[in-house]
């Protein structure tokens, strides 16, 4: 199965126009101070200023993008393939597992499940070898986690259940 | 039976995890500990950080790293504290820069949401320099010239730090400046030196030469009392003004931490700072500091004293500086 | 001057030895994406109290050179920026690496690392004390003026897509402003989260839109059936022939001077002077629509202009006793700690530890060439490892580098967030380049344009009034002219060839 996105720089603009929105409208909740001198180049003016070209930009690139639409057909980059998509949102999730967990359970036992299991998502299908995969989470985290707390006396996220 | 055996299980775990911390109280420490600092490495803080740390790993015969976390005016370095364990396993040091940030308000939080385990050293203090050729030679000539040409020198402070909160205190004395921006203690020198500002405040070391060479003076000296290493320079009290701001280091622990543990960091501290001389020959030489110490109980008071004065000026601190 | 240090350092002979140790040490630092010179000089910090001055320098002054320079390993064998000074060698050195020229990549990126390190220590030994005059001229108005044409170098970078390397920079200008205002410390675009007070650090961003977009690019590329490794690279003396490497001689040079100035300014470094070299670089070629394929002077570039950054930033430091980065910070510390402050009579008080620093420099440049040399094979066979292997410990060890600095776990998250944001980016083809230039250059862009408004109380002209400033803007509104008429007309001509 295959999944083709020819709208997704059209659906990019829009992102990026309503990201424009949000930029001008949290502007608005900077507290202003009384400047010295200059009285509308405070720090409202930049994000201001940023939020209008970034608008703009959106605009004459959405423009573009719907020109570029008619004109050529979908190119080979478009695609993604079901099983890349698989492997993309696996990563993305078991990277946010990581962050999420990191100070429950502490750097090391987390880097070990996180190599192991990215080892698996980007193996490919033949490949697959899970006792390597497994030593070199281990050999790996281990290395690393002992290296940067014990030698180079760097701290390192850590559980309170740790030794050390 | 089941639920059973998983009842029991939660049971003897939840016990042996209570025994543990009851354990931990007697025998602390018995892993490393972390000593957090809100400046930089290689600052005269993260220096007296190092130096506490490494006399306290002798003391306790655990190893207490220092970890840097900057950023906001120590701001970022307190969140993240803040909401630590209280198990004595991390602590904070911090300076003046606390109450500044609480005062101006970048911080949600004060020293009491904290523990104050001891005062351990003194920073040599900052002064106020201008070029050698400025029409003045104290304080009070400063104010009197910033009041004669209101705006025209420029004074450099770094929003919500100490040199704002002096901004805004000769402010309130009647003096009259053009206050840009100008960030770090670095930049302020450089300012300073390339013609880009008039007045600035700065730490001793990072300017001593430059009145050596003839090209900056020192108008008066910001902290409380006199530096040892620099008895000519008067300070702001004596010259009349009732402005000064210490660098005091003072070591905290997460509030609710054991009293226990706090006292035998307090006497861990007080053994290094009262008696060590390796301790002491290093500071000196590094940045002209002497040991300094004071107790718990002072250290609160004087915490007090210090923010009440921050908070004095909170509106204006907050306010800005109006337009002329 | 220079006899007192050699007997200085003869009196010390563990300098040598810590000087390679912080060569190599720093080499690895720099290497590894997630891990740079700063990290690897603050972690070294506290090991050099105890060392002489001498030694302790030592030390220290191996790992600057030895991290600067090691970023370009990784990104030319892995398309990650081993540190932000690097991020310009990816641009053409993943490009000749995929092409079979990786040997030639590293060989010329070496060789000219190393000459653009003893350029910058060159004129520090020689013209420090002028350079410094005239960096202490720099004032608000003058940055503002230098960012100025830095930013419109986005232009010559976008020549794929203007619009989109427009977009791309605002996005990063528009990150850049979250966190606390520079000139007011009021939050801006925090949305009430408190780990946002301290905004993004580059180097999260650099990580995240580099090493987590490759791992996710990855995932596509396995699925595909692509082969996961590369072709088998042999290493061809030193990669780099006399011929080419001559042929770069122009623009070593100008990147070099290009790197050294950047350098001097503080506030401005090595990040910077990268990307500026290598635009320069490309829009004074007879052929910049190679550039971004495989060009090795692109490579160049890049590498002259971080390593001269180098010399340029101990300008500052040590006659001004100003740190011109972090990384020079730190050694500030160092010093200082020993009891020397540097400032404007450090010559006078320590000139022996002065003039030994410098030979410091150059013996470390020298172990910096042969370390890397003697290493290349090595580093090659990197490449013969599968990715599905390689990219996981990868991401761990850029997870303790985005930890190290500062030690949240918040960075860790900003680290995948710009991760996704690099991915959705690159699918939809907006260049990454323009965006760490606008990250990195809008918040000194602005505070300066502010911070110079304040001081001239207001008075927009005095940008162009004063000489330097107004000579740079002037010069940078032509610049932007000429840069958008010759994307328009290489545009062209590639459509009237097609």
């Amino acid at each position: 199965m295959v999944v083709i996105n020819r709208y997704k720089d059209i659906i990019a603009c829009i992102a990026l126009l309503l990201l424009s929105a949000a930029v001008y409208y949290n502007t608005g909740f900077i507290r202003v101070f009384e400047p010295n001198s200059a009285s509308y180049i405070n720090g409202q003016f930049f994000p201001y200023l940023l939020s209008g070209a970034l608008c703009l930009a959106a605009l004459i690139q959405l423009f573009n993008s719907i020109r570029e639409l008619h004109r050529s057909p979908a190119d080979k980059d478009s695609v993604i393939s079901r099983g890349a998509l698989i492997r993309i949102v696996a990563t993305l999730v078991i990277l946010a597992i990581y962050t999420a967990l990191l100070s429950t359970f502490g750097f090391l036992i987390m880097s070990m499940l996180y190599v192991f299991v990215q080892v698996i998502v980007l193996s490919p299908k033949g490949r697959l070898n899970l006792p390597v995969a497994a030593v070199l989470a281990v050999v790996s985290s281990g290395a690393i986690y002992f290296l940067f707390t014990q030698v180079l006396t760097m701290v390192l996220p850590r559980p309170p259940f740790m030794p050390f | 039976m089941k639920l059973h055996r998983l009842l029991t299980f939660a049971a003897s775990a939840g016990l042996a995890l209570a025994l543990s911390q009851a354990a931990t109280a007697a025998d602390y420490p018995t892993k490393s500990i972390e000593l957090i600092c809100s400046m930089s490495a290689g600052g005269d803080s993260d220096f007296n950080a190092r130096e506490i740390a490494k006399y306290l790993t002798q003391e306790l015969g655990q190893s207490v790293v220092v970890t840097n976390i900057t950023g906001g005016g120590s701001a970022v370095a307190t969140d993240e504290f803040i909401h630590s364990p209280n198990d004595g396993y991390r602590l904070y040091m911090n300076h003046s820069s606390l109450h500044s940030a609480t005062a101006f308000g970048i911080s949600e939080y004060a020293w009491y949401d904290m523990e104050p385990i001891d005062i351990f050293g003194r920073g040599t203090g900052e002064v106020i320099v201008v070029a050698s050729d400025f029409p003045a030679t104290d304080v009070k000539g400063l104010i009197e010239e910033a009041k004669k040409n209101p705006g025209k020198y420029r004074f450099g402070y770094n929003a919500g730090a100490t040199s704002h909160y002096l901004a805004v205190s000769l402010a309130n004395e009647g003096a009259v400046f053009n206050n840009v921006s100008t960030g770090s203690a670095a930049d302020r020198v450089v300012g300073l030196k390339g013609g880009h500002l008039d007045v600035i405040v700065a730490g001793i070391p990072n300017i001593i030469d430059y009145v050596k060479t003839g090209e900056f003076k020192i108008l008066g000296n910001c902290a409380s009392m006199r530096s040892p290493f620099y008895p000519d320079i008067s300070t702001l009290i004596e010259q009349g003004y009732n402005i000064s701001f210490d660098p005091t280091y003072v070591l905290y622990a997460v509030k609710g931490t054991d009293p226990a543990i706090i006292a035998k960091l307090d006497a861990a501290v007080k053994k290094i700072v009262s008696e060590n001389k390796e301790y002491a020959a290093e500071i000196e030489k590094a940045f002209q500091q002497s040991p300094y110490y004071e107790d718990t109980a002072k250290t609160k008071e004087t915490l007090k004293v210090q923010l009440d004065k921050f908070m004095a000026v909170k509106d204006q601190l907050r306010a800005g500086f109006s337009k002329k | 001057m220079f006899e007192q240090a050699v007997s200085l350092l003869m009196a010390n002979p563990m300098s040598f030895f810590w000087m390679v140790i912080g060569v190599v040490i720093g080499i690895v630092f720099g290497a590894i994406p997630g891990l740079s010179a700063t990290m690897a000089v603050a972690i070294f910090l506290p090991v050099t109290y105890g060392l002489t001055p001498v030694v302790g320098m030592a030390c220290l002054l191996g790992l600057f050179v030895g991290g600067i320079s090691g970023g370009l390993i990784s990104a030319i064998l892995l398309n990650i920026p081993g540190t932000p000074s690097s991020v310009a060698t990816c641009f053409d050195g993943r490009p000749m690496a995929l092409n079979g020229q990786a040997d030639k990549a590293l060989g010329g990126g070496i060789v000219f690392s190393f000459l653009g390190t003893l350029f910058g220590v060159v004129a520090l030994i020689f013209i420090a004390p002028f350079l410094a005059s005239v960096a202490i001229k720099f004032g608000p108005h003058e940055y503002f003026a230098v960012t100025f044409f830095s930013m419109s170098l986005i232009i010559t970078l976008s020549s794929e897509n203007l619009c989109k390397g427009l977009i791309a920079g605002l996005l990063g200008m528009v990150f850049a402003t979250v966190g606390l205002d520079n000139i007011e410390a009021s939050r801006r675009l925090t949305l009430d989260i408190n780990q946002l007070r301290s905004g993004f650090n580059v180097l999260t961003v650099l990580i995240g839109l580099y090493a987590i977009t490759e791992v996710l690019e990855n995932c596509k590329n396995v699925s595909d059936n692509e082969d996961a490794e590369l072709q088998d690279v042999t290493m061809r003396g030193f990669g780099i022939s006399v011929k080419e490497g001559l042929a770069q001689w122009w623009n070593g040079i100008r990147s070099a001077v290009i790197g050294l100035v950047i350098g001097i300014l503080p506030g401005i470094g090595g990040g910077t002077s990268n990307i500026v070299a290598y635009t320069v670089a490309k829009n004074n070629s007879k052929h910049p629509e190679r550039f971004g394929k495989g060009e090795l002077a692109g490579v160049v570039a890049s590498e002259t202009a971080n390593n001269a950054g180098i010399g340029g930033a101990m300008i500052p430091l040590l006659t001004l006793g100003i740190p011109g980065d972090t990384t020079t910070a730190v050694l500030l510390g160092g010093l200082m700690i020993h009891g020397i402050t540097p400032g404007p009579l450090i010559f006078e008080k320590h000139g022996d530890l002065m003039y030994a620093i410098f030979v410091l420099l150059l013996l470390s440049s020298f172990t910096m060439l042969v370390v890397e040399f003697v290493g290349l094979k090595g580093f090659i066979k990197v490449l013969k490892v599968p990715k599905y292997y390689l990219l996981p410990v990868i991401v761990i060890l850029c997870a303790v580098g985005a930890f190290g600095l500062n030690s949240r776990i918040f960075d860790i998250g900003s680290v995948l967030f710009f991760g996704v944001v690099g991915y959705l980016m690159s699918r939809c083809k907006y260049p990454l380049p323009p965006m760490i230039l606008g990250f990195i250059l809008g918040p000194i862009l602005e505070v300066n344009l502010r911070r110079g408004l304040t001081s001239s109380q207001g008075n927009f002209l005095d940008f162009f009034s004063r000489p330097i400033s107004g000579v740079l803007i002037g010069f940078t509104l032509l610049y932007i002219v000429y840069s958008i008429y010759r994307v328009m007309a290489s545009r062209r001509s590639i459509l009237i060839t097609e």
